[in-house]
């Protein structure tokens, strides 16, 4: 009779053991699936954000072009507005004379200030970089953790392989990159370059 | 007319830095990095008479770049200015260590690259004296 129980006990733990074990199993089928399908999402980010580093600069460099044009257009206009020096015009055309000069004088230093604007381009790219590099790096460490599944090895070298391939994109960036500069930031550096300076003449 | 290169592998940066500059009476030369930067030295010689070089940039940075240029006794007092985003008391110190001349954080004005240029220009001049 106790034998009997014996056995049925021993027969229930491990029919429990195996449904564990099956549980578990499935459990790490769908880790495995989801690591693949996240890290072969990764390459389609990495790429869109290239995309988008690739597609502002192009949009910069031709805004630059546009101010450029603007700048010598607005030259013509001041040099065209010479002529009319000296030339004993009526007091109400001078004042228009005047009014136009210090019209295209604002226009002048409205299209540089968005030439200094047009700087941040470049800080948001070294943003997008330093995120591509992180996103990368979360790929590497998923796929290290793919080669625990036997079954995804090929996929993971052939994936790697790809990593390792990919060259696009800016791979040089300051992770602290900011737009937003304080002159009292700029007069710290000055006074660190200015110390430095009077060391160097003792 | 004094020629300028400029360094920097942000072609946005590159124009910007070379309408400024010619806004200023320079004439410019680009190069994308700081093996670029050196072949460029090598083949205006010796017509580049300031650098103005950013820090990150692949292949050779602007801090190697800089190392590079002083230990060459054509280019060891060469006039050179840092253009970049990072603004550490580290970073400013290191740069000085690698002996830049001056260093200026983006985003800046004409106003402020003009100064800074002119401030390089007066302290080699007074070096060289």
């Amino acid at each position: 009779m106790l034998a009997e129980k014996k056995v049925n006990e021993d027969a229930g733990t491990t029919e429990s053991v195996i449904t564990a074990l099956q549980k578990v199993i499935m459990l790490l089928d769908r880790i495995k699936n989801a690591i693949e399908d996240s890290s072969s999402k990764i390459p389609n980010a990495s790429v869109q954000l290239n995309t988008v580093t690739q597609a502002t600069e192009l949009a910069t460099v031709e805004i630059l072009d546009v101010l450029d044009q603007m700048g010598t257009k607005i030259h013509m206009v001041e040099n065209g507005l010479k002529e009319f020096d000296g030339k004993g015009i009526p007091e109400r055309q001078l004042l228009m004379l005047t009014g136009i000069r210090q019209t295209l004088a604002e226009l002048r230093e409205n299209t540089s200030n968005i030439t200094v604007a047009l700087q941040v381009q470049d800080i948001t790219a070294q943003k997008i970089g330093a995120a591509n590099h992180l996103i990368e790096s979360v790929r590497r460490e998923l796929l290290t953790e793919l080669n625990y599944f036997e079954t995804a090895k090929k996929k993971t070298d052939e994936a790697r392989r790809y990593v390792e391939e990919d060259k696009a994109g800016p791979k040089s960036f300051d992770v602290n990159a900011s737009y937003m500069k304080t002159p009292e930031h700029q007069t710290k550096i000055d006074e660190v370059v200015t110390a430095w300076q009077e060391n160097e003449k003792k | 007319m004094a020629k300028a290169l400029v360094v920097d592998d942000s072609k946005t940066m590159r124009t910007i830095l070379g309408k400024m500059l010619v806004g200023i009476g320079y004439e410019v030369c680009q190069a994308g990095n700081g093996r670029e930067a050196l072949e460029v030295m090598d083949r205006e010689y010796p017509d580049v008479s300031l650098v103005l070089a950013d820090w990150n940039m692949p292949e050779m940075n602007g801090l190697d770049l800089i190392k590079i240029v002083r230990s060459n006794p054509l280019y060891s007092s060469m006039p050179i200015l840092m253009i970049t985003t990072r603004g550490t008391e580290h970073d400013v110190v290191e740069a000085l260590q690698a002996k830049v001349n001056s260093y200026i954080m983006k985003p800046f004005t004409p106003q402020e690259l003009k100064e800074k240029i002119e401030g390089i220009l007066k302290t080699v001049q007074v070096s060289a004296v």
